[in-house]
């Protein structure tokens, strides 16, 4: 258990970045036994304890801003945004570590005015997202300034569906 | 007491029921939204009922007073604010529709709650269902931010400050 593993190892680092490499495996799970650890451990592990490095170049600054989100305050938007939850926190970095994998690169992610986060895709006219609330809920988007936007339910265990519908979506 | 532009005042006018077509509508974008290829992203795009300035009865940068000087501006027409929107659930077909409303703003800011800060143009976008105020499902907030998002323009970021108050 993650927490045991914590406790038991004199090197934060490397046990924060092991325990942090195993979230996208099964990430509500691990949020669960994150969540044991206090909230502010927890977003520690969750956010902070990555090298760079590990990622691919193109990738990094995603990860980089990723880790800043969870200073934002309430009203980091100027008017009265909710800053994202860990779980959010959690999934933004799972559906990251998928598109370094596939070298799908988004063109930025930030957080959502709605209370969340989001990775999104411009290219030309054509709009397209994963957007993470923080009740919980994922959803898509895709637009392209002409025709109706067309929102997608995103669901993680099936992601690559998700992930193929927006590349088609952009090069078509 | 704070002092603001003389515009910001409510001063007795009266609201306006209906803005023209026209009418440009002001809100301001965090530095975590600086736009991409000149798009601003869904994600800065807030769900009704939300707050902008309506341009009539406003300079651009108002939405910057009195402490967002670092923000950027954006702005949209009444004429694009999404046509109603019909809820994507089968078994849900409610249709809500939305509406530039003249929301005059004279109360304490919560920035200054001892102070009284006005803004005459304070304008919201509500949500109605049947007329009524309604909160609708993820789904259709979704929808009507991509669609407003296609529709927004960036006016800029990097204002000179704001006028002191």
């Amino acid at each position: 258990m993650a927490t045991m593993a914590l406790e038991a190892n004199n090197a934060p680092s490397t046990t924060f970045s092991r325990f942090y490499d195993a979230v996208p495996l099964d990430l509500d799970s691990l949020f669960e036994e994150a969540m044991g650890l206090g909230v502010d451990q927890a977003r520690t592990v969750l956010t902070k304890h990555i090298p760079l490095s590990e990622h691919k170049e193109e990738f990094q600054p995603f990860y980089k801003k990723l880790r800043g989100f969870p200073n934002l305050h309430k009203g980091w938007d100027g008017y009265d945004a909710e800053k994202p939850n860990l779980l959010v926190l959690g999934r933004t970095r799972k559906v990251l570590k998928r598109l370094e994998e596939l070298n799908f690169v988004p063109t930025n992610i930030s957080p959502s005015v709605e209370g969340g986060t989001s990775i999104y895709f411009i290219k030309g006219n054509k709009y397209a997202d994963f957007e993470f609330f923080n009740s919980g809920e994922i959803l898509g988007g895709i637009a392209n300034r002409e025709d109706e936007p067309i929102v997608l339910e995103i669901d993680l265990n099936d992601l690559d569906s998700s992930i193929e519908r927006i590349q088609q979506f952009l090069n078509d | 007491m704070i002092s603001i532009p003389a515009r910001f005042r409510v001063n007795g006018r009266p609201t306006i029921k209906d803005f023209e077509l026209d009418e440009s509508l002001y809100f301001r974008f965090s530095s975590e939204h600086f736009p991409d290829e000149n798009r601003l992203p869904v994600a800065a795009i807030r769900f009704p009922d939300f707050s902008v300035n309506a341009g009539s009865l406003s300079q651009p940068t108002d939405v910057l007073i009195p402490h967002w000087v670092d923000f950027g501006i954006a702005v949209f027409t009444v004429s694009v604010i999404p046509s109603p929107i019909k809820s994507d659930d089968k078994h849900d077909e409610r249709e809500f529709s939305f509406k530039a409303c003249h929301d005059p703003i004279d109360e304490a800011h919560p920035a200054y709650p001892s102070q009284l800060f006005e803004n005459y143009a304070h304008t919201e976008i509500r949500t109605f269902l049947e007329g009524n105020r309604k909160d609708p499902p993820k789904s259709v907030k979704k929808k009507f931010r991509l669609k407003l998002s296609d529709a927004t323009g960036i006016v800029g970021i990097h204002f000179p400050p704001a006028p002191s108050l």
